[in-house]
């Protein structure tokens, strides 16, 4: 009997080993992760990457814009970009990506900078900044409260004091190289390769075009085109090549040319017919129009409501031919929007968000079919921009 | 003295036996109430026919009258966060924080008097956003290209930060 307990326990002791030596092995080296990486953005932007600019009005301090390849919902990237932010400015070539931004010492007080802050595009990383005076405009989102002159040369940024003027900073040698006064008009609308509109309480808009030293070259006012009291124009336009069309509160499309430096204007027309007029259907929201220049295509943001309802998300977008300015499609959108944006390429996008809804929400753009919902987009997302290169 | 004390005596029972206290009690309180109608001090009675009133004020109990509620009649063209809300009230500011002198305007209907009233809405400053009670009617409001009638600037400007708060509502006159 204890032969065979001992016979037993030899065996098992042996089948132990083998079975460690075969099926317990040491475990191969293991690859660590190198700490330290920070991802790189590719060389050229992707056809459906979208900026979400976002002032955060919950906490103005914290302005943000967010990077969002819109084919795969991936969240890319993020600019901080301080307080008061309204949006980018993006220029024509890719590289650099330019922000009118705000600081105070005290993060609400203490002495007040204003810069326009350089980032790489590829890094999202500060290169540099150029001091601006201390008055850019502080206001809701729109997209034309800093903007770049079509060589990318200057760039101009809306002040409001309230004296309104722009200051002009030279992209080139990297600094602010003077103010021009627009008393009475407002914002700059790029027009040109030196040129800029601003659109004035007159009615009007004017042209400035700058000198090679960033200087008014010349300057000329426009004749009164909208009346500011019975029917006035959103500060909202969209930009469509040498021309730029604005909607009036009531859905009447202004469209201004600026083409070798001359402004003219085209017939107006109306987004909305007697029978939508009838149903309370209006434009509204914070970017309500956007343009597909290739298919020319206008999109307008609507909704119903009464009168002095311009700031209304919209629950529609309405597209246009903007060859006969007849509406060829509707689309229900899914949740209010209170701005949209299109991307240029053959397979368009449309790109939708609303402040109360930290969402991008993803349309095809030819059908209106929801693609895609990304959450957790920023905190208060508010206008969406197109990169360029 | 007790000369005086006894004709005193003597005439108030002589009036009592001919007047019932009643009428007596009437008569004083005339005398009384024309005494108040008459100018005792000038500078007073200016005082008093000129003191200036507030707007009168809905029952607090219906949204145009509650001072906490988007739709109280002075928010007619307001659009931001209502400093009652915050520690403030519909014309102060919370404290801390510091009234902006520049303003944009409204016009707003008193649903009590039926009369148009010109509202100052200034911007508190100086704090992150307060983040309560949003209010955005906009009634009458234009582009920020005319100023003085968009709610769409941050109006903390003549202050010692830019930085925005909330919004008060200042009733400055009656419009013409």
């Amino acid at each position: 009997m204890r032969s065979h307990i001992t016979l037993t326990t030899v065996s098992g002791f042996l089948a132990l080993l083998l079975f460690n030596s075969v099926f317990a092995a040491d475990p191969p080296a293991l690859l660590t992760d190198r700490v330290g990486i920070v991802e790189t953005l590719p060389e050229k932007p992707g056809p459906h990457w979208v900026w979400v600019s976002d002032m955060v009005w919950i906490a103005m301090t914290d302005g943000r814009a967010t990077l969002i390849d819109a084919d795969t919902g991936a969240m890319l990237g993020m600019l901080s970009t301080g307080y008061t932010f309204n949006s980018l400015s993006l220029p024509r070539k890719y590289g650099e990506i330019y922000s009118a931004e705000t600081y105070y010492s005290r993060y609400t007080r203490g002495e007040r900078t204003d810069v326009v802050t350089i980032y790489d595009s590829r890094n999202l990383t500060p290169v540099t900044e150029i001091e601006i005076p201390p008055k850019r405009a502080s206001t809701t989102p729109k997209l034309s409260t800093a903007s770049l002159t079509d060589d990318d040369r200057f760039m101009a940024i809306w002040n409001y004091t309230p004296a309104q003027s722009l200051s002009i900073v030279d992209l080139e040698s990297r600094e602010f190289v003077g103010e021009v006064a627009t008393p009475g008009c407002a914002l700059a609308f790029p027009s040109g390769p030196r040129h800029f509109l601003v659109l004035c309480g007159s009615g009007t808009v004017e042209l400035i075009e700058l000198d090679d030293q960033g200087q008014v070259r010349e300057r000329s006012k426009s004749e009164q085109f909208f009346d500011v009291e019975t029917d006035p124009v959103t500060e909202k336009g969209v930009r469509d090549g040498d021309r730029w069309h604005f909607v009036s509160y009531e859905g009447a499309i202004h469209t201004v040319n600026v083409v070798d430096g001359k402004v003219s204007f085209d017939p107006t027309w109306s987004l909305v017919t007697e029978d939508d007029r009838e149903d309370s259907w209006r434009i509204g929201g914070i970017q309500h129009l956007a343009v597909h220049s290739a298919n020319q295509k206008l999109y307008a943001l609507m909704h119903q409501g009464p009168k002095d309802t311009h700031h209304q998300f919209g629950t529609e977008v309405w597209v246009y031919d903007l060859r006969d300015q007849r509406r060829v499609q509707r689309f229900v959108l899914n949740g209010a929007a209170a701005s949209i944006q299109v991307s240029q390429d053959g397979q368009p996008l449309m790109y939708a968000v609303n402040p109360d809804v930290a969402e991008l929400v993803i349309y095809d753009a030819q059908t209106g079919a929801h693609q895609r919902t990304v959450s957790e987009i920023s905190i208060t997302p508010s206008l969406l921009q197109l990169p360029t290169g | 003295m007790k000369y005086i004390d006894r004709w005193f005596e003597r005439s108030s029972r002589a009036v009592a036996r001919r007047v019932s206290r009643r009428t007596l009690l009437a008569r004083f309180s005339s005398v009384l109430l024309g005494g108040a109608a008459l100018p005792l001090l000038p500078v007073a009675r200016g005082a008093e026919s000129n003191a200036p009133q507030p707007p009168p004020d809905p029952d607090p109990e219906t949204p145009e009258g509650n001072r906490l509620d988007c739709n109280y009649w002075r928010y007619c063209a307001i659009d931001g966060y209502l400093c009652g809300c915050c520690g403030g009230s519909v014309s102060s500011c919370p404290p801390g924080t510091e009234m902006s002198p520049v303003t944009w305007i409204g016009t707003c209907r008193n649903p009590v008097d039926d009369i148009d009233y010109i509202v100052s809405y200034n911007d508190c400053c100086g704090k992150s956003t307060c983040n309560r009670c949003f209010c955005s009617r906009s009634e009458g409001e234009k582009p920020v290209y005319y100023p003085a009638k968009t709610g769409h600037i941050n109006w903390c400007i003549g202050t010692q930060t830019n930085v925005y708060h909330c919004s008060a509502a200042n009733v400055i006159g009656r419009a013409l």
